[in-house]
């Protein structure tokens, strides 16, 4: 799979940077409310819309290197290309999924563009945030697609998702 | 086809189809909501709104704060401390371990990452003084699994969430369930040391100076419980704000004190955080629809309804909850397992007569056993691959440790006073 500088994908960079700007802007917070006893409630809106956005990206990240979490055990038996090729009709009922999710996702940001719905302290859009669903779960898809593919190519299995929480 | 019959028979073939658990959910969920004739949007705007929440946010925070104390330098600390403490008696070693995982469990939020950090020191340590392989290892998935139970713990603020109960309040609650599974454990693996004459001729002898130079050596790490705790015990912090704390309090100490933390493994434990984050709330989000649905079918009230009129003897009851939550947590993943049955039954547990909080703990204990039973115990593979002994020999090793473990979940599911009594007491609930 394509490794972006520092043998890092894209999604993973962004995905970071947005996680440790959540870190910054509630530490940013936590120490204006108990150093200066300050406090500013946009602070907790943008903290909570760039969480969104990382979360997002973390599904990509996840699925990009095959770890959402699969019930394989009913799998051991059967041989690697048996194996591989459920994992590929599992992985097209994902995309039809991920195609449910994007075709009402892109209409209900129509929508939101026509009847905005404002958000309280920044007064903004929501649509602007609400965006990362429909464009999120394409990324994903694109991951989801690249790792079928290579499957077959690089006869890669899924890695233990088991180690989770 | 009934709706639900539909939901639940959908649910499982594409699960064993191999689909990923979020996306089986996600695909049910949309079969059913055809069915109902509930608009599609809601499918979108959930996917949405279950992530825009302020407290869910705490969760990669503590996942964080943990990778980076272990990165920065603070475990190794612990474990000096706890030998000093434990000294030279028998089965010293593995009673250091017991310690270790229960300082380190005050700081982290995870079962698996509790295992790994303190197992990868003392499972081989314990090798060397010729403990058997399959004992260390055994030790280490029980006692890691402690990690959950005592907070901050990632399953409590997902039980916290799904079952709308205060985290706070779990967290309180989990604190002597916790050390009684500690001390379950130190009972059993001292028994067992014993006979097999475990013994550390490395260890030294105990003596007062050496434990206060061991706790001066591990003060950062041993004020971050202290802080991070005592400010949401205090009223301080809420959650949320306690675990960005407990992220920037391991970045001071590790980047200032012990210097440990550099760019590079900073970024490591920010992509780790983050992926993991998208795989636990990629089930969250999902699991929310299908929550939601279960609610319209009026499904927990069918379930309670049919198991309090099958089985009318509320211990025998309690008894059989206990012994579901056991069987499926072999089978699934932890978090999973919290989002699909925490609406199923808590229902059940509350008909007799279980406080909620009660029955988050009771859970998060059964999340601390499936860590430790195969065939999917996480942290049996994980100190399996530390030790290099096979998960069965570990398996059948953690036996008498898991019999310890279950007669706390069975203490803490008759005896409310367990949970309830600190949070009553500090004010948490009524």
């Amino acid at each position: 799979m394509r490794r972006w500088f520092g043998g890092r994908t894209l999604e993973e960079w962004i995905g970071a940077a947005l996680m440790t700007s959540v870190v910054a802007l509630l530490g940013l917070q936590v120490i204006a409310r108990y150093g200066f006893g300050r406090s500013f409630s946009w602070l907790e809106e943008v903290s909570r819309f760039t969480f969104v956005w990382a979360v997002y990206f973390g599904f990509i990240m996840a699925a990009e290197a095959d770890r959402h979490i699969r019930v394989s055990v009913q799998f051991d038996m059967l041989p690697r290309g048996g194996r591989k090729l459920m994992l590929t009709l599992a992985d097209f009922l994902w995309l039809a999924f991920n195609a449910v999710v994007i075709w009402h996702g892109y209409h209900f940001t129509i929508s939101m563009f026509e009847f905005p719905y404002i958000s309280q302290t920044l007064g903004i859009n929501l649509v602007w945030v609400q965006m990362i669903v429909p464009l999120g779960f394409l990324f994903l898809s694109i991951r989801v697609a690249q790792v079928m593919i290579d499957r077959w190519r690089f006869d890669v299995l899924p890695e233990d998702s088991r180690r989770n929480s | 086809m009934d709706p639900t019959l539909a939901l639940a028979l959908s649910f499982t073939i594409f699960l064993l189809l191999g689909v990923p658990v979020a996306i089986s959910i996600g695909l049910a969920a949309i079969i059913t909501m055809v069915q109902i004739g509930l608009p599609m949007s809601y499918l979108v705007q959930t996917a949405y709104s279950a992530v825009d929440e302020f407290t869910i946010i705490a969760v990669p925070m503590f996942i964080l704060a943990g990778t980076l104390m272990e990165k920065g330098g603070l475990t190794e600390r612990l474990i000096d401390f706890s030998k000093a403490i434990v000294g030279p008696a028998p089965g010293g070693l593995a009673t250091v371990t017991i310690v270790a995982c229960t300082f380190f469990a005050a700081i982290s939020g995870s079962g698996p990452a509790t295992a790994a950090a303190i197992g990868s020191i003392m499972i081989p340590a314990m090798i060397k003084d010729q403990y058997d392989k399959g004992f260390a290892a055994a030790i280490t998935s029980s006692a890691g699994g402690i990690g959950v139970v005592i907070p901050p713990s990632i399953p409590m603020i997902i039980y916290g969430i799904t079952s709308e109960t205060s985290i706070t309040a779990l967290f309180v609650a989990g604190v002597i369930p916790g050390l009684m599974l500690a001390f379950a454990l130190f009972v059993t693996s001292a028994f067992i040391s014993r006979r097999h004459n475990y013994r550390s001729a490395s260890a030294e002898p105990r003596s007062l100076a050496e434990i206060g130079r061991a706790a001066r050596d591990a003060k950062w790490a041993l004020f971050a419980p202290v802080l991070i705790l005592g400010g949401i015990y205090g009223g301080v912090f809420t959650v949320t704000e306690a675990s960005v704390v407990a992220v920037l309090y391991a970045l001071f100490v590790g980047i200032f004190i012990y210097r440990e933390i550099k760019v590079p493994n900073f970024i490591d434990s920010a992509v780790y955080a983050t992926r993991l984050t998208g795989v636990v709330m990629l089930v969250l989000v999902t699991g929310r629809i299908v929550g939601r649905l279960l609610s319209i079918l009026q499904i927990p009230q069918l379930v309670s309804g049919f198991l309090i009129d099958a089985v009318s003897n509320p211990v025998v009851l309690i008894l059989l909850i206990l012994l579901l939550l056991i069987f499926i947590g072999m089978w699934m993943e932890t978090l999973t397992q919290i989002i699909i049955l925490t609406p199923l039954l808590l229902p059940v547990a509350t008909s007799v007569g279980i406080h909620p909080i009660q029955f988050g703990i009771i859970f998060v204990i059964a999340c601390e056993i499936g860590y430790s039973t195969p065939p999917l115990g996480v942290n049996l593979f994980v100190t399996s691959e530390i030790s290099r002994a096979s998960v069965e020999k570990v398996s059948k090793s953690s036996i008498p440790f898991l019999a310890a473990e279950f007669t706390v979940m069975v203490l803490v599911a008759f005896i409310p006073g367990l949970t309830l009594w600190l949070p009553r007491l500090l004010g948490f609930i009524n």
